[in-house]
């Protein structure tokens, strides 16, 4: 039953002199540490005894469930709401294993709607309007009703949780990163010989509306706009056995970004003397240009300066990758490292603009050469208002300025030239990349599309030892 | 004479000093008026050498120069002391010279540059160069939580951790302090509209762990603020710790409005504080992670904050424009760029703004004309403090 349904009856239950429900069930007692679906059984027993002597009790689930991407922060917010409501109203929250949260209380007198200011049936607007950014659905993340309209229902839930078996519920606690973990995972790429943690990806033009299989790299429909060349957080991780700590803390991540720089700003040293598995950067024609990501600090520091130089005069094209929100961070530091840049002709890119990021702010206003926009799923979903403010947005940036990025799949294509944009970056435009390749390579013949793929991207030797033409493989890569 | 410097200088700020020596230079330079500076560069002076006695030595050691005709010493808020006469005093100067360069004779090695040490300037020539180092010695603002950056060991990953975890248990009550945030009455008077608490960021190093820079590694710093972020909402949610407090102000980051700690702090606030709170978050955290920022902020709106972007420059006004963040307020940095920019064409609410750093004569010129909201700084106290004060 809709919300509707018990806002029309607020304050229609009996009270005895003290203002207590003549009805009431006894107080709903807090569970303390509970074993194994303990909170599920309590949910039921609560239930049936609601269902008994159902009238004033409002019934509300939050169906965290229901949102694939819920973080941590979601359910500790959404519980202090419920808890909140709780307390004023004789009630109860109870946080259920599939990660639910069931809020359990007193229909609002007027008297104490007065008082509160955050009254339940205000509930289910709320927590949609606070959860509406991540959740795909927000109206279906709420099931609100008046336990009289339906006693059996909440019982039926109850049941139904508890027959989802005992996996174990959602953490209300951020991952937290050990800094000895940063630390191992810089210390990895610090070996001179760890050229197999880093990987490239080509960006390209597109020079027709629609990409066709089979559409040439050189001179065809993709034309190759720069190699983005760094570590590949994944690999390192890998290795050290450190799944997804390294992006737990993002300032971690980001100090480790600034190590991990320095080592890649070495290493391009040693392939630019000519040593090293990154000769093909040398004194190549025709190679798209260089693009890396590079921390303020790295792109301010001369070890970078010195990189610019070596790439000139290897007849390398050099470009440099800031993250958006790092920019921001040090308006002083991002003014300089774009003087830096400008001076040195290297392409300045704005990294990390997503949708989210264009609804807050005006990134056009910094001035780079290319930006990134980053590709999601929700971009398809945008209808009327969001849409003309997204179109006006991308309008300032300029259609040439943008590279869709994170583009790995065929929607995101379609997307992107629907939206005029013609710059790609992204796991389906490597496979494209790599189509091309196979259908043009005479030694392809035991080849796949996924190998195809993966020794284009892999800088190491030993990831592209199995390909049999280089040439063909490093032709859209330096 | 030296203890009449002295008792001025104890009964005087050093912002005051500053004032009138800006005030003398520029009459200096619009009438023409000649006079000669010495200028002791007691800031260039590393720390170690830049103790108590060393500057009660130095005033001692300007001492034949202050003596001369006409001659006023003035001592700056970074430390530096600036000597300005009319007319011969050039065996009072050479006397002053002597004795300035012996007092650091045995510190030589560690002088960056002995020769800048001592400088004499000449007015109204020397105004400008005299103008800017005024203005300079303004800039370190002493209700910053921070102070210039000074040699030491970099923050790393284990000193961080030691930190940490030190501050797990250390009181840092002591550490907390309070920066006005005022804004113009009718009758043209700074009121005081809130006080933004922060934690001192030179006392936490001096007593966890002193020769550190902690801010050396952006990164790493920003990790550390968010701790402090929430000893600083537990120390404010200990019982009648805001008891009879006023309206306030914290700088957060996004994932420290949305902690435990922040929930503790919001049910400890009282009715008569809700809604009086300001909290600051900064631009680029507001960018790091937008689908939490913009949590964060209905969160934060539906419990009656009020919201604050941080750390505007001249450069990221038109990049984050407040109607855009969807914030009540924003905190713009007073700099030099400022007054460069036709700051009326700028997508800024200046109804809105907090313009901070209102240090020197410049910014509150800049600040007289453009009438932001509110300001803060050492130039922009509420009127009662600043009567105090003077």
């Amino acid at each position: 039953m809709a919300i509707r349904a018990w806002r029309n009856s607020k304050g229609q239950h009996a009270r005895n002199a003290s203002g207590t429900p003549v009805n009431a069930v006894a107080p709903l007692m807090a569970p303390a540490r509970m074993s194994i679906q303990a909170t599920e059984r309590l949910l039921i027993d609560t239930a049936q005894r609601i269902a008994r002597q159902p009238a004033g009790w409002i019934v509300l689930v939050l169906h965290l469930s229901h949102m694939p991407a819920a973080r941590p922060h979601h359910r500790r917010i959404a519980r202090a709401i419920l808890q909140d409501v709780a307390q004023r109203q004789d009630g109860k929250v109870f946080s259920v294993r599939n990660g639910d949260l069931v809020l359990l209380c007193r229909e609002t007198t007027g008297l104490r709607s007065q008082q509160s200011g955050l009254e339940p049936q205000l509930l289910p607007a709320t927590l949609e309007r606070l959860l509406r950014i991540d959740s795909p659905d927000p109206v279906r993340l709420t099931s609100a009703w008046r336990a009289d309209a339906d006693p059996e229902r909440l019982v039926s839930y109850a049941t139904a949780r508890l027959a989802d078996g005992g996996a174990a519920a959602p953490a209300e606690e951020d991952p937290v990163c050990p800094t000895a973990s940063i630390d191992l995972l810089a210390n990895l790429a610090a070996d001179p010989t760890s050229h197999d943690l880093m990987q490239r990806q080509t960006a390209v033009l597109l020079l027709t509306g629609r990409p066709r299989p089979g559409d040439a790299a050189d001179g065809g429909a993709l034309r190759p706009l720069f190699t983005e060349l760094g570590y590949s957080i994944a690999t390192i991780e890998a290795r050290a056995g450190t799944d997804g700590l390294a992006t737990a803390d993002p300032y971690l991540f980001r100090h480790l970004a600034t190590r991990l720089d320095q080592h890649l700003l070495g290493a391009l040293a040693t392939a630019l003397g000519g040593h090293g598995p990154l000769d093909a950067l040398r004194q190549r024609h025709g190679v798209p240009p260089l693009h890396l990501n590079l921390t303020l600090p790295t792109l301010l520091s001369d070890g970078f300066a010195c990189l610019a130089a070596a790439t000139q005069a290897a007849g390398v094209g050099l470009g440099a990758e800031i993250a958006y929100s790092e920019a921001c961070g040090d308006p002083g530091g991002f003014a300089r490292a774009r003087a830096v840049l400008a001076e040195s002709n290297v392409t300045l890119t704005l990294d990390g603009v997503s949708y989210l990021s264009l609804t807050l702010s005006q990134p056009w206003a910094l001035g780079a050469d290319l930006v990134k926009f980053d590709w999601s799923a929700r971009l398809q979903g945008l209808g009327g208002e969001e849409r003309l403010h997204l179109d006006a947005a991308l309008a300032r940036i300029g259609t040439h300025r943008l590279v869709l990025h994170q583009a790995d799949s065929e929607a995101a294509l379609r997307w992107g030239l629907g939206v005029g944009i013609r710059r790609f970056q992204g796991r389906h435009v490597d496979a494209m990349l790599a189509a091309s390749r196979i259908v043009s390579c005479p030694k392809s013949d035991e080849c796949t599309l996924r190998q195809c793929v993966e020794r284009a991207s892999a800088v190491a030797l030993g990831g592209r030892a199995a390909c049999r033409n280089h040439a063909l493989l490093d032709s859209a890569a330096p | 004479m030296i203890a009449a410097i002295r008792r001025r200088a104890e009964a005087d700020t050093p912002q005051d000093d500053a004032l009138r020596l800006d005030a003398l230079v520029r009459e200096s330079r619009d009438a023409g008026i000649a006079r000669r500076c010495l200028l002791v560069s007691l800031s260039s002076l590393p720390r170690q050498v830049l103790l108590p006695h060393h500057l009660r030595l130095a005033r001692d050691a300007v001492e034949p120069l202050a003596m001369a005709d006409r001659a006023r010493v003035f001592a700056l808020p970074n430390q530096d002391l600036i000597v300005v006469w009319r007319g011969e005093a050039q065996a009072a100067l050479a006397q002053s010279l002597d004795a300035v360069r012996l007092l650091f004779e045995d510190d030589a090695a560690l002088l960056p540059d002995p020769a800048l040490l001592t400088r004499v300037l000449t007015l109204p020539d020397d105004a400008d160069r005299l103008l800017d180092i005024i203005d300079t010695s303004m800039r370190p603002d002493p209700f910053a939580a921070t102070r210039p950056a000074a040699p030491g060991r970099k923050l790393d990953l284990g000193t961080l951790a030691t930190i940490e975890s030190a501050l797990t248990s250390a009181d840092i009550s002591r550490m907390v302090r309070r920066r006005a945030v005022c804004s113009r009455g009718e009758a043209g008077a700074l009121r005081l509209r809130w006080e933004i608490r922060l934690i001192s960021i030179d006392e936490l190093t001096d007593t966890l762990v002193p020769g550190t820079d902690i801010t050396a590694d952006p990164w790493l710093f920003r990790r550390l603020t968010r701790m402090l972020d929430r000893r600083m909402l537990a120390l404010l949610a200990a019982p009648h710790e805001l008891r009879g407090a006023g309206p306030l102000g914290l700088s957060l980051n996004v994932s420290s409005v949305l902690s435990p700690e922040f929930l503790r702090f919001d049910a400890a606030l009282s009715s008569a504080l809700r809604g009086q709170v300001v909290i600051g978050i900064a631009a680029g955290d507001l960018l790091s992670d937008p689908a939490a920022f913009i949590f964060a902020r209905d969160f934060a709106r539906a419990r009656q904050y009020r919201l604050m972007l941080r750390g505007i420059t001249a450069e990221l006004i038109d990049v984050l424009p407040l109607r855009r963040t969807g914030l009540d307020l924003v905190e713009l940095l007073w700099s030099r760029e400022l007054a460069l920019i036709d700051i009326d064409a700028m997508p800024l609410d200046l109804r809105r703004t907090v313009l901070t750093g209102v240090d020197t004569p410049e910014a509150l010129a800049w600040a007289t004309q453009h009438a932001p909201g509110f300001v803060a700084g050492r130039l922009a106290l509420p009127e009662d403090r600043r009567r105090a004060n003077s």
